[in-house]
């Protein structure tokens, strides 16, 4: 096991966050969280990420997670390559080296010709795959990534899916993958991990029997859809009471 | 035209239209001759002192004791500022004196100032300072405040050094704010030297104007005055400039 999190629970003040949360995951899988606003999803990811202190609980990771942050992370101040470059500059690789590494890994991305550019001068979606590539060029075992195409429109978000899902075929990473969008899930997870209401706890865990490799063309799949009503209808009771539960405060 | 343009135009305009009227009021007559002299004259006037020497000393005297506060209050605001940002009660103990700093009419203290260090550039350089160096702090802090918590994060999920936290994430974050901080603080610096050199001072160019003023050495008076005004809108132009080169494409 790449990740284990054992009776994880947070309680900030008096909002409890996330309660109980107990997940395994295998090397190289791809899991998926979904669950309604304000669940833990979040939190959940920051504690596994080290950036939280759990309230009670276990978690075991192996090596130095990876982050990619539900908000825009690019660093205003550096170009493209000095984005990506940074971690690997902050861990002492040579300087010649690094801008290697952070070149290839800024052509895998999509954004070759954008290397010294300044990321208030590329599209959100541009921005967001720099703050990828900045945590991929780091090769990390595990990669978490926190609504990463959250802010982009579907179509985009399916592009970018797919091409996550290739580089993480090429780079046999793990995955932990926080969405919204179940078709975003659908293509991309080994498993689906569907989170009640706050406090977030675990619902249900759904294997996703669709065949790899997958394409965006596969949202049109019979089984796709039924997969995806299934979800919905696991959801659906607890995005309700996310909604109610935050009317009635 | 475009828009842009035109407001461009329209603000070139307005300059021109005024110190077009400086020079017609005072040739019309319309005013004193010894209130306002034709530009042209002050202009005039401005080169003769720059050429005979008068003013070298007086330029030289002004600039000192700016490069000197104003280095002052960076090499001391800095620091504050980002001790301040650190020190979470000092600065709730501070909040509402750093608040209120400019309030202060702090040339009152100008004579204090030159009773404890005499008549020469000290009293000049430490008013200026402490007009100029506020503005540091309060920028430094506001910038450090500002830094994006998703961006400290992403630090310290490298689990970098808190002086490395520092110096790669908060700084260079911070550092558009900062400098809003040294365009403040290089106005305030060149209104404290010429403000204070104004009021009592042996020496400066603030000091030549009020003397010619006392001496009614008019066309003196403006010739200085037209030199600070220049001096000034060069500082500030460059400062501008400089800040659109470093931090324009930042966004
Ligand atoms: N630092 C904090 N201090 C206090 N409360 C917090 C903090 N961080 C999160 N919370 C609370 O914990 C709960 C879970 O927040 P979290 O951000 O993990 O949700 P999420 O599932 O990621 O939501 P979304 O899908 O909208 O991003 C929320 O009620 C939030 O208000
Ligand atoms: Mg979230």
């Amino acid at each position: 096991m790449v990740l284990t999190v054992e009776h994880l629970s947070k309680t900030f003040g008096d909002v409890e966050a996330v309660r109980d949360v107990s997940l395994a995951v295998d090397e190289g899988e791809f899991v998926s969280i979904v669950g309604p606003s304000g669940c833990g999803k979040s939190t959940l990811m920051e504690i596994v990420g080290g950036l939280i202190e759990p309230t009670a609980g276990r978690i075991d990771v192996s090596g130095m997670p990876g982050i990619v942050f539900q908000q825009e992370s690019a660093f205003p101040w550096r170009t493209v390559v000095e984005n990506v470059a940074f971690g690997l500059e902050m861990t002492g690789v040579g300087k010649a080296e690094r801008l290697t590494r952070a070149r290839d890994m800024i052509e895998l991305v999509g954004l070759g010709g954008f290397e010294d550019r300044y990321p208030t001068e590329l599209s959100g979606g541009m921005r967001q795959r720099v703050a990828i590539a900045r945590t991929l060029v780091m090769e990390p075992k595990i990669i978490l990534m926190d609504e990463p195409f959250g802010a982009l429109d579907e179509q985009t978000r399916l592009i970018l899916g797919e091409e996550l899902s290739r580089i993480r075929e090429a780079t046999n990473a793990t995955v932990l993958f926080i969405t919204h969008s179940f078709d975003e899930a659908l293509l991309l997870s080994d498993r689906i991990v569907v989170m009640t209401a706050r406090p977030g706890t675990i619902k249900q865990v759904v294997v996703n029997p669709l065949p790899r490799p997958r394409d965006s063309t596969i949202v049109s799949d019979p089984e796709f859809g039924r997969l995806s009503g299934e979800l919905w209808e696991l959801l659906r009771e607890e995005s309700m009471r996310a909604l109610a539960g935050e009317r009635g405060r | 035209m475009s828009e842009a343009r035109r407001v461009r135009a329209t603000r070139w305009g307005l300059v021109l239209a005024f110190l077009a009227l400086i020079e017609i009021i005072p040739r019309l007559g319309l005013v004193n001759p010894i209130a306002l002299v034709p530009l042209s004259e002050m202009v005039w006037q401005l080169w003769l002192l720059l050429k005979d020497g008068t003013l070298a000393d007086h330029i030289l005297r002004t600039l000192t004791s700016i490069v000197a506060a104003g280095a002052l209050a960076v090499v001391t605001g800095l620091p504050l500022g980002v001790a301040l940002w650190r020190l979470e009660t000092t600065r709730r103990i501070l909040q509402p004196y750093l608040t209120t700093y400019y309030a202060i009419p702090i040339f009152a203290f100008y004579p204090l100032f030159i009773a404890i260090f005499g008549l020469g550039s000290m009293p000049v350089i430490i008013i200026a300072w402490a007009w100029a160096v506020v503005a540091i702090v309060l920028q430094t802090v506001i910038g450090l405040d500002a830094v994006p918590p998703v961006l400290v994060k992403v630090g310290r999920s490298l689990r970098l050094s808190s002086w490395r936290m520092f110096t790669r994430i908060y700084f260079p974050a911070a550092t558009p704010h900062i400098f809003t901080g040294f365009k403040l603080a290089a106005s305030y610096t060149v209104i404290g030297v010429i403000a204070s050199e104004f009021i009592q001072a042996e020496k400066g160019v603030g000091f030549f104007v009020g003397f010619s003023y006392n001496n009614f050495a008019i066309q003196n008076m403006y010739a200085a005055i037209l030199l600070i005004l220049v001096f000034a809108v060069a500082l500030n132009s460059g400062l501008l400039a400089l800040e659109r080169k470093l931090y324009g494409r930042q966004g």
